[in-house]
């Protein structure tokens, strides 16, 4: 045993047998590594939970109350004014459209999701509702910590019913099923930033753990997303607006999910398109199935897999800029000797994002240099920040020909959600600001090419 | 011999929606312990209301599912050898949907 003081409760760690406790340590020694990588999490910090109700987001919520609690205590007991601790809010993505789920069985899973909320501790979280649809409506909403689906006025009623019937049709038009998740998930991920940006969230986190990261390493890898692959797994993630932690990457769901029961921490099943449905229906079930499968004769099998894929070389922007925040997450002055050192990594070049799942786009998927395409110019100083916001200045949404959009793909959005060159069908539905994500990637397409290619260019007197 | 099995993490929805159950479950051949095999086999052909594939593969649970007896992993205790007595609770948790 562990601690050798009380008796085994469950095997984690693969092989050794731990009492509660020194599981519960041993995960949070995990999440405080994971959250002090880079100093991901400094005194100034707001940090944005993304709780999807399962047992990985619901111990990054408690893990990060605990130390936030415990920051506090110690600065008001050493009476230190300077010292100070990161602030936390909670943001959930109703995904109901998605599924054909009724709105009253929405609203119930809504009223759920806050009574646990509301028990992480005395003082009432922020917890912020949006939903998929959320990315259809032009207007910044007012979301409020216990807001319906649907207001009391008729127009904003009006208005979020449009959105979930064009989220149905947007999805229904998306004939593959792995393409539908995926869709859902990069919208599930806009919605996200949308609200982290509104609020002034300097960082998400997400409860993705090793058995996820593992089941996403070998989808990836069946859809061609090899080289886009290191982006999303490693402990910080910086191409977004606002910043997106792993904290609970090395953590397997086997030792979250013993946790939560052993310690009473509620969680709330939503049943996605992944859970609960046929293991055969798309590249993602089957990869989370067979992760399962090949962990019952070696149950490191996972945590392998991803400690292989996490040696792939990361990107420029899983590397947080200089200067961020310069407190440790325990408010001390945090000492820039001490950081990891990071030399492999390439200073910050700014990458072409696929416009629908922001995955970096290598060099040799492009196509052969377009013709230049007309772009308005409102999109001509476009930073992918400003792309994130939907326009209020009336731009015509349709602005790029669907080969064009398509070109500034990656592969694997290609094929599995806008497969079809001769319909624009799905790219008509799309959320304006992937289309605007996608002018943004074409002008940086274009820049890099005539980097390229600058040795060879005539200057205009020659 | 009465039981109290919990259904978590969404394994709830092959049992009516019902998360826990108060059971009475008799031992085979008069014994007076009950291995966890056989209590399978009972939830499967008394519990279970639909897709049986999603909470057992063979005479065992399906990969994915973690089995607890009286908040022990099963695996500490044996798995389908470990034994459960008058009163035990067993918790069944499907870490297939996570986050």
């Amino acid at each position: 045993m562990k601690c050798k003081q009380k008796a085994g409760q469950v095997l984690g760690n693969q092989t050794e047998p731990m009492c509660k406790d020194c599981l519960r340590l041993s995960l949070l020694s995990k999440f405080k590594t994971g959250l002090n990588h880079q100093g991901a999490v400094g005194g100034s910090d707001k940090v944005l939970v993304a709780f999807s109700g399962g047992p990985g987001s619901r111990l990054a919520l408690q893990f990060l109350c605990e130390l936030q609690s415990k920051l506090q205590d110690e600065a008001e007991s050493c009476k230190d004014r300077n010292s100070a601790v990161f602030d936390v809010g909670v943001a959930f993505v109703d995904e109901s459209g998605a599924q054909g789920i009724p709105l009253t069985d929405a609203q119930k899973t809504l009223d759920e999701i806050a009574s646990v909320v509301a028990e992480v501790r005395p003082t009432p979280l922020p917890l912020h509702l949006t939903s998929l649809e959320s990315l259809f409506e032009n207007e910044v909403l007012e979301l409020q910590a216990s807001s319906k689906l649907h207001e009391d006025d008729n127009s904003g009623k009006d208005n979020k019913d449009k959105s979930r019937q064009r989220l149905i049709e947007l999805l229904s038009r998306v004939e593959d099923q792995t393409g539908k998740e995926d869709l859902v998930e990069h919208m599930r991920m806009d919605a996200l930033q949308r609200v982290a940006k509104h609020y002034g969230y300097t960082r998400v986190v997400l409860g993705l753990c090793t058995t996820r990261v593992a089941a996403r390493v070998l989808a990836a890898t069946a859809k061609g997303e090899g080289f886009a692959l290191p982006a999303g797994i490693q402990y910080v993630d910086a191409r977004w607006p606002v910043p997106v932690l792993l904290p609970l990457r090395d953590c397997v769901s086997k030792e979250l999910s013993v946790l939560c029961h052993l310690t009473n921490l509620k969680t709330v099943f939503l049943k996605k398109m992944t859970a609960m449905g046929n293991s055969r229906a798309s590249i993602n079930s089957l990869t989370h199935s067979f992760i399962s499968l090949i962990n019952e004769e070696n149950p490191s099998r996972e945590y392998t897999i991803m400690r292989t894929a996490a040696k792939l070389i990361p990107f420029g922007f899983n590397k947080l800029a200089q200067d961020d925040s310069m407190l440790h997450f325990n408010g001390r002055p945090r000492n820039p000797h001490a950081r990891r050192n990071l030399g492999r990594i390439e200073p910050c070049e700014i990458e072409v994002l696929c416009p629908i799942c922001s995955a970096p786009l290598a060099k040799s998927d492009f196509s052969s240099l377009q013709p230049k395409v007309s772009v308005s110019d409102s999109f001509t100083r476009m930073s992918l920040e400003e792309a994130f916001e939907p326009s209020t200045s009336g731009i015509d949404s349709e602005l790029l020909p669907s080969k064009i959009f398509r070109d500034v793909c990656c592969p694997s959005c290609q094929y599995q959600i806008i497969p079809d060159q001769s319909k624009d069908s799905v790219l008509e539905l799309l959320p304006l600001m992937v289309q605007q994500r996608a002018a943004a990637s074409l002008l940086r397409k274009e820049g890099w090419m005539r980097e390229y290619i600058g040795d060879c260019l005539l200057e205009s007197d020659e | 011999m009465q039981l109290t099995l919990e259904f978590k993490g969404g394994l709830e929805l092959l049992f009516g929606s019902v998360k826990v159950h108060q059971i009475e479950v008799e031992p085979s051949d008069g014994k007076d312990k009950l291995k966890l095999q056989e209590l399978l086999i009972w939830v499967r052909n008394h519990l279970l209301k639909e897709r049986p594939e999603m909470f057992m593969k063979g005479n065992s649970v399906r990969p994915g599912v973690l089995v607890l007896i009286n908040d022990c992993d099963w695996e500490l205790l044996g798995q389908l050898d470990a034994v459960v007595d008058e009163k035990d609770t067993v918790v069944f948790i499907s870490t297939l949907h996570g986050g």
